[in-house]
């Protein structure tokens, strides 16, 4: 089992680390687990936004550091979910406004609420990332499959490493089955042949996400949406069980099994 | 580290030129001096060096002070000297030192090969036989280097992991990779022409040997023997695969 306290993390911006704390914060807390989401992307707040929650923002993170209230005062619970709480970024403010030993001081009094805290980091390596990882027991490194996300997230597993908070996980987002079999994309294997840390997930392109993310809620009532399934499973093992990787090919229903089976029956020339 | 340095060191084909502002104070000199000499490490053993101080006039005394600071200095010995100012000539010919040194000619790089002068790099004086390299310290990193990170050794340097894109190996002897060299790797940085650089998978971002640089010639689908680098008889780096004879 992961340990309590996770940042999630992954150096290149844009890679998906706001929609995976959400979804897993969603995913572990329709579980029954009680959650904590942190949102520690100070002046460019997101998780908000993607949760849903933005109109319900009294008092942030750097309000309960500085002491102008309580951490509970500041969380804000999801009624959709239950058990899932954000405590919210402030936007007005820019990194500096927190120091590392802040977090990891109220990280350490949410360890006694929660049963999980995730922390979502900005992107970079600096004070923002610092602040991200200080209060953490652990990483979960988010890149996608591109040269550039896989560079950042190496330099990153390497300040994590050096941090003495574990070897990291990973996961893959975004990865687009039609061309890694195209030989366009980078596919699993290069992404960990180059990273070396052990693998939490892979989550496929769903364009479901974008909408899902734009309206504020979560892709995992919806049974069309493929990264949906995705995410559960990462919940699941980050609970500590053992679940397979998710077959990625298109196609999943009878038909598309059918047309797999025909068409390497097929010999030769011709047609499709 | 406040302003500008008034001492420079500037690597080329004839040795270390060290550049001395004309203008300073020449205590400011001598602690920049010291602190930059101190900074190179081992980095410019044996080298041969021009000291251009441009317009300043030194004393006999002063200007043997300087020559003492670098040459007690891991055998850098000062060969010339550059300068405008006539009574630093004449301290010169006092200590034995020539001035009459010729201005750098400008080499344009060739395409694939990139001449290095504004790094640390020496060619060691012509017809001086290279130390042999068993008698250079081997430093062994027992993992993989990760990007942004970097590794610099006085001797050889063997990496029991792979290095990444984005990280970097520094050696003044040769470099051997257990894995995959993807990133940056810098042999015979002190001017050591027949350093090389193994891996077990060569597909480095830059090679560089002694005063050469080069960069890959296009995707090469990794061999699945070792490959290294060396610089050959007509002076490019090559890639050989290691072991066949």
């Amino acid at each position: 089992m992961l340990s309590r306290i996770i940042v999630i993390t992954s150096g290149k911006g844009g890679v998906g680390k706001t929609t995976a704390v959400a979804h897993l914060g969603t995913a572990l807390a329709l579980t029954g687990r009680k959650v904590a989401v942190i949102d520690a992307d100070i002046g460019l707040r997101n998780l908000d936004i993607v949760l849903g929650l933005e109109n319900r923002i009294v008092y942030d993170l750097v309000d309960v550091v500085e002491g102008t209230c309580k951490v509970t005062q500041a969380l804000i619970r999801d009624k959709r979910v239950g058990n899932l709480y954000l405590l919210p970024a402030a936007q007005t403010r820019t990194k500096d406004a927190v120091e590392p030993e802040q977090m990891v001081t109220l990280c350490d009094q949410l360890r006694e609420m929660f049963d999980y805290v995730l922390i979502d980091s900005p992107a970079g390596i600096e004070r923002g990332f610092q602040n991200a990882l200080a209060g953490a027991d652990s990483a979960v490194i988010v890149t996608t499959p591109h040269v550039s996300a896989v560079r950042d997230a190496d330099r990153i597993i390497g300040l994590v490493e050096a941090s003495e908070k574990g070897i990291p996980k990973l996961i893959i987002n975004r990865l687009n089955i039609d061309m890694v079999k195209k030989g366009e994309m980078l596919n699993q294997d290069d992404v960990i042949d180059i990273l070396s840390v052990g693998l939490l997930g892979i989550i496929p392109e769903d364009p479901l996400i974008v909408t899902a993310s734009n309206r504020g809620i979560s892709v995992l009532g919806n049974d069309k949406s493929k990264a949906s399934e995705a995410f559960r499973r990462i919940a699941r093992r980050i609970e500590g069980e053992d679940v397979p990787l998710m077959e990625l090919n298109e196609n999943h229903g009878f038909f598309g099994r059918l047309k797999r089976i025909l068409s390497t029956n097929i010999t030769g020339s011709g047609g499709h | 580290m406040a302003d500008k340095l008034c001492v420079v060191f500037r690597g080329t084909k004839s040795g270390l030129v060290i550049v001395i502002d004309d203008t300073a104070p020449l205590n400011t000199v001598r602690e920049d001096l010291t602190a930059k000499l101190e900074e190179s490490g081992y980095f410019f053993i044996g080298a041969d060096v021009i000291l251009d101080v441009g317009e300043r006039s030194l004393e006999v005394e002063e200007l043997n002070q300087l020559q003492e600071m670098i040459q007690k200095r891991n055998g850098l010995v000062i060969k010339g000297l550059r300068t405008r100012s006539e009574a630093t000539i004449s301290s010169a010919k006092l200590l034995g030192l020539s001035s009459a040194v010729p201005e750098e000619k400008q080499t344009s790089p060739s395409k694939k090969e990139i001449h290095l002068s504004e790094k640390s790099v020496l060619k060691s004086e012509i017809g001086s036989p290279s130390p042999a390299f068993d008698n250079l310290p081997t430093e062994i990193v027992r993992r993989t280097l990760r990007s942004g990170q970097q590794r610099e050794s006085n001797g050889n340097l063997v990496v029991l992991g792979d290095v990444n894109a984005g990280a970097e190996v520094v050696a003044v002897g040769d470099i051997i990779v257990f894995g995959a060299l993807r990133g940056m790797a810098f042999a015979g940085a002190t001017g050591k022409k027949n350093a090389i650089i193994l891996a077990f998978r060569l597909s480095p971002t830059q090679l560089r040997i002694a005063d050469l640089a080069a960069r890959s010639a296009g995707e090469s689908k990794g061999s699945e023997l070792p490959e290294y680098a060396s610089i050959d008889d007509e002076g490019h780096i090559v890639i050989d695969v290691w072991g066949r004879t």
